[in-house]
């Protein structure tokens, strides 16, 4: 049993306060990073919730509903920044990075706190498939959001399927790592291969830089 | 999941994958209008969905839960090809209540119909919605791009709501279900194959890209009815409508390939 609300308060508070002494991009990323760990918690309640309703218990809830709740909480606040601000895309790919980091941290602080951080090739496996997860999905899911409003096609379809994409992919890697095997390591690889993916077709697109007028 | 829905589903998904390469290839290759792309993630999106699902089949075997994530696949494919066509027939912005009542119609028999087989309120309904939205998208284009006579038009509607009338009879005590499922077997299994010999033959003599437009828009067609079809059978019917499905997935993408050139 970890108290997740006070480790929120305790990682949220110094980052907080340090939002009144930064500016500007700095400013929204910790920020966005602080909305990315709140954001981990409520999805925790959902998840609690669900796992109550539907009666699965906590495994099979994590492994088969969380990542439908947390790929669909993440997408709102950049959703939310998306309509209400007109932002350059450097700024929609750094907020949506930082509520994926957010998100990852928290979630895996939680993670250490509850099962003890002792293996560290473990730990460090976490970190590099499930931080990278968070991060890639919602990094994803920004450039083509990016890519829709660049071809006038930021529609409710389109942006609710390729949140769907997002949420299955997730929602595979749950289901790779849920048993011990080969299957876990292709899980665990599949996280940090995608981000090499996503960083060569970002290169090879230009997808994140300014359309010159 | 038995051995032939087994082999039916990795097939699919090889077919479904080589589909996906050759539209990130038209991609990488500069053919990128927005309606490959929108193509290309709607294929990714029903790729993931069969991978999820072999994956899920293969891993926890023994379990069946109410809710699988490769659903939320599946409502992505079919919002995404919607927006393909939203795309294609963006000239088109006359909304015609006629045929939005009766994709409404129909498309509110089949969730119902689902309802009363599965139970599964939720996930049909939202299913259903999305249906709705590439349904009324696929009725603009096939309309627009005059791909059916009113006889053709007639004959599509009749034999489709033959099929649901025979599966609505089915749930009537004392019917003889066997029979029932049979004749709605046939009678869509009929449907199908005009649609897709005029598939077909429109693939073949097109040489506009408003022909290769009819084709891709005939090719979803088939995918929706073939859908239709499977969500509202059981064994062997459904591996049957299932393994069909690979044929739209080859038209729509030979459409969508021969097409990019000419747009």
């Amino acid at each position: 049993m970890i108290y997740a609300e006070n480790i929120l308060l305790c990682i949220a508070v110094p980052l907080g306060i340090s939002l009144l002494f930064v500016k500007d991009q700095v400013r929204r990323f910790v920020f966005s990073f602080l909305l990315g760990m709140v954001i981990c918690l409520l999805s925790a309640y959902i998840s609690g919730y669900l796992s109550i309703v539907t009666g699965y218990g906590a495994e099979k809830t994590s492994i088969f509903l969380s990542p439908l709740v947390e790929e669909l909480m993440k997408v709102f606040p950049l959703l939310f920044f998306l309509m209400m601000f007109d932002e350059d895309n450097s700024s929609i790919v750094s907020t949506s990075i930082a509520i994926g980091a957010g998100f990852a941290t928290f979630e895996n602080c939680c993670y250490i706190l509850n099962y003890g951080a002792e293996n560290l090739t473990y730990v460090i496996i976490r970190g590099m498939s499930v931080g990278v997860m968070h991060i890639v999905s919602i990094y994803a899911l920004s450039l083509w959001f990016i890519l829709s409003i660049r071809l006038k096609a930021f529609t409710f379809p389109n942006v609710v399927g390729a949140l769907s994409l997002s949420m299955t992919f997730h929602a595979t890697y749950n289901l790779l790592v849920s048993k011990p095997g080969v299957t876990s390591i292709i899980g665990y690889m599949m996280p940090i291969l995608t981000a090499i993916l996503l960083s060569v077709l970002r290169s090879r697109f230009a997808l994140t830089e300014e359309k010159k007028e | 999941m038995g051995l032939s829905a087994l082999i039916v589903d990795i097939t699919n998904l090889i077919v479904l994958l080589f589909v996906l390469v050759g539209l990130i290839r038209m991609i990488l290759s500069g053919r990128r209008s927005m309606a490959v792309i929108f193509y290309a993630f709607s294929t990714a999106s029903l790729s993931f969905s069969y991978i999820y699902w072999l994956i899920y089949d293969l891993m926890w075997p023994e379990e069946r839960l109410v809710f699988a994530a490769n659903e939320v696949s599946e409502w992505g494919h079919f919002l995404m090809c919607g927006a393909v066509l939203a795309y294609m027939f963006k000239n088109i912005t006359r909304v015609d209540f006629g045929e939005i009542c009766g994709i409404t119609i129909l498309v509110a028999v089949n969730v119902a119909l689902w309802i009363a087989w599965s139970g599964e309120w939720l996930q049909d309904i939202v299913t259903g919605l999305c249906i709705a939205y590439w349904a009324y998208r696929l009725a603009v284009g096939l309309k627009e791009s005059k791909s059916a006579s009113l006889l053709e038009w007639g004959g599509l509607v009749a034999g489709f709501v033959i099929t649901v009338l025979l599966q609505v009879a089915s749930f009537f005590k004392g019917a003889p279900i066997s029979a029932l499922y049979l004749a709605s077997f046939i009678t869509l299994a009929v449907v199908l194959l005009i649609i897709h010999i005029k598939t077909i033959l429109t693939l073949v003599r097109a040489k506009e890209y408003s022909d290769y437009r009819e084709a891709f828009c005939l090719a979803l067609l088939i995918v929706i009815l073939t859908g239709s079809g499977m969500y509202m059978s059981s064994e062997p019917y459904y591996t049957i409508f299932l393994g069909s499905m690979l044929l739209p997935y080859s038209y729509s993408y030979i459409a969508m390939r021969k097409g990019a050139d000419l747009a």
